[in-house]
């Protein structure tokens, strides 16, 4: 399978960027959450947000990938490109064959948002949740036929998620009802992460070097499954743009400390799917789980994963089993809120902070190392009992700091 | 006769799609060679995990087999492109096929 796409590359600390773009992995699970949280208050309006903040980094990546074409590249070869980024990312299959300069008619027979959400609640939704692939598509047309990125509006027709057979989604060329102008990727800790803690069997290169071997392009159907989750390689920015949004217009509201909360309670459901569902998977047993020997082992092994997701170095700094100290070296939080807004008040790794907490709660609370059933049972042992680990964000890049600490004690 | 295997369903976030089938001993040797012999579009593949050898057979827009992750274990991953009946048409193919080759090795 030779899939048109742009051109990508490792960069340090972990990064990886598609198009320039900067991706990182997401299971469905966080993506569900993710968006419930942020649609939970009509008045916000974020489904304009998020389809705006879709076709700003789709549009990005668009225009830089376009760059290394020859002259552009041709109507096919943008066609190409855009088509097969949507599959090769794990966001599904998507038809832009119905679709001209004048607007048309999109269909998605499979949509990482559609289908693999439903897969989530296991039952219809009541509104179409395809919300990022809107935003997506209304770029990618307007990349493939030469127009202004703002020209479409889109509308979601049918929505798998909604137990449509496939997704469609209508675009008119009558300009978006919410445009978000992008953003240069400049922000990058000068600091040096120095090497892994050293107190532990556990091997990060090798586990590096192993997990760089394995394919996580989108299949046949533009999808990823992969550690027993569907994942997505996804824009780091479209996740900043949703939620800083979100936190800016709950601010507006009085509720800032809460919105935070919230993102927080979100990055939990993402540390028991995605970092549960790795720590239970076969590629876990295969690669890492031999080289642990303790449950310090087991927090090291997900630091090393994690350090593979794209989500910036993680190095602990301190580990016993009441407390953990991790330093984040361009965590795509701080780095996000540096791009787009510049240097904030008040950290924004929310989603890492939950992400740290949620390890140590998943490894000394709730011995994820039994392989237990991750259902809501095991939720709630997990992340709402008394005395689990919280979080605190002592030191953040996005405040000026050269990296982000979290502190996760209990 | 008694299946050769035990089937559970993975409950994770690949939920319903993703079943497991436990042998006893190992999985059967001529199983790609019969998959892609049995399925037109089929296609095969590897990839080394760790020290572990990963073989995967893809029937596009229908499922995906793998083994090599795990002693004595066969993941089946069903694709959302198939229909509800085409899944249980797939499942009962693959169990069928396993069946036939377990027969074959324990005859032989």
């Amino acid at each position: 399978m030779t899939r048109a796409l742009a051109p990508a590359a490792p960069r340090d600390h972990g990064r990886f960027l598609y198009g320039g773009e900067p991706l990182v992995f997401h299971c469905n699970f966080y993506n569900y959450w993710l968006q419930k949280t942020l649609l939970l208050d009509p008045e916000l309006q974020m489904e304009e947000v998020i389809q705006a903040a879709a076709s700003e980094a789709a549009g990005q990546m668009f225009r830089r990938a376009a760059a290394a074409l020859p002259g552009g590249g041709t109507t096919s070869d943008r066609l190409a490109l855009a088509v097969d980024s949507f599959a090769e990312l794990g966001f599904g299959t998507v038809d832009l064959s119905g679709v001209s300069a004048e607007g048309g008619t999109v269909t998605l027979p499979v949509s990482h948002y559609g289908q693999c959400f439903r897969q989530v609640v296991d039952s219809d939704f009541a509104t179409p949740q395809s919300l990022f692939d809107a935003g997506f598509v209304s770029a990618a047309a307007a990349f493939v036929h030469g127009v202004p990125r703002h020209t479409f509006q889109a509308t979601i027709e049918a929505c798998a998620s909604m137990g449509a057979p496939s997704g469609r989604i209508r675009l008119d060329a009558t300009g978006a009802a919410l445009t978000f102008d992008g953003y240069a990727h400049e922000a990058h800790s000068a600091g040096d992460p120095g090497a892994p803690f050293a107190d532990t069997s556990v091997d990060e290169a090798a586990i590096l070097g192993a997990l760089g071997t394995l394919d996580f392009s989108g299949n046949e159907e533009g999808l990823i499954p992969r550690f027993g989750v569907m994942l997505t390689r996804h824009f780091a920015s479209f996740y900043n743009r949703v939620s800083f949004e979100f936190l800016r217009r709950m601010d507006k509201t009085g509720l800032l400390d809460a919105a935070e909360m919230l993102l927080v309670d979100t990055g939990y459901r993402c540390a028991f799917h995605t970092f549960g569902g790795i720590m239970t998977s076969a590629e876990w047993d295969a690669v890492i789980r031999p080289q642990c020997k303790t449950r310090a082992d087991w927090v090291h092994g997900m630091v090393a994963t994690v350090n593979a997701l794209g989500w910036g170095v993680w190095r602990v700094s301190e580990l016993s089993e009441d407390r953990v100290v991790v330093r984040i070296y361009d965590d795509y939080e701080s780095c996000g809120q540096l791009d787009m807004y510049g240097r904030s008040e008040r950290p924004v790794s929310h989603l890492a902070a939950a992400a740290v907490a949620g390890t140590m709660n998943l490894i000394y609370a709730a011995d994820i190392h039994e392989k237990p059933t991750l259902d809501l049972d095991f939720y709630a042992r997990a992340f709402e009992q008394d005395g689990l680990f919280e979080p605190e964000q002592t030191r953040s890049m996005a405040m000026g700091h050269e990296y982000t600490e979290i502190v996760a004690s209990r | 006769m008694r299946q050769p295997f035990q089937v559970e369903v993975d409950e994770g976030c690949q939920r319903g799609l993703h079943l497991r089938f436990h042998f006893a001993d190992r999985v059967p040797d001529e199983l790609c060679e019969t998959v892609l012999a049995r399925f037109d579009d089929a296609f095969a593949g590897w990839e080394a995990l760790g020290a572990r050898t990963v073989r995967r057979v893809i029937v596009p827009f229908r499922f995906e087999l793998r083994w090599g992750h795990a002693d004595a274990e066969l993941s089946l991953i069903l694709r959302f492109s198939a229909t509800p009946e085409e899944r249980v048409l797939d499942q009962r193919s693959v169990e069928q096929l396993v069946t036939q080759l377990c027969t074959c090795e324990l005859a032989a």
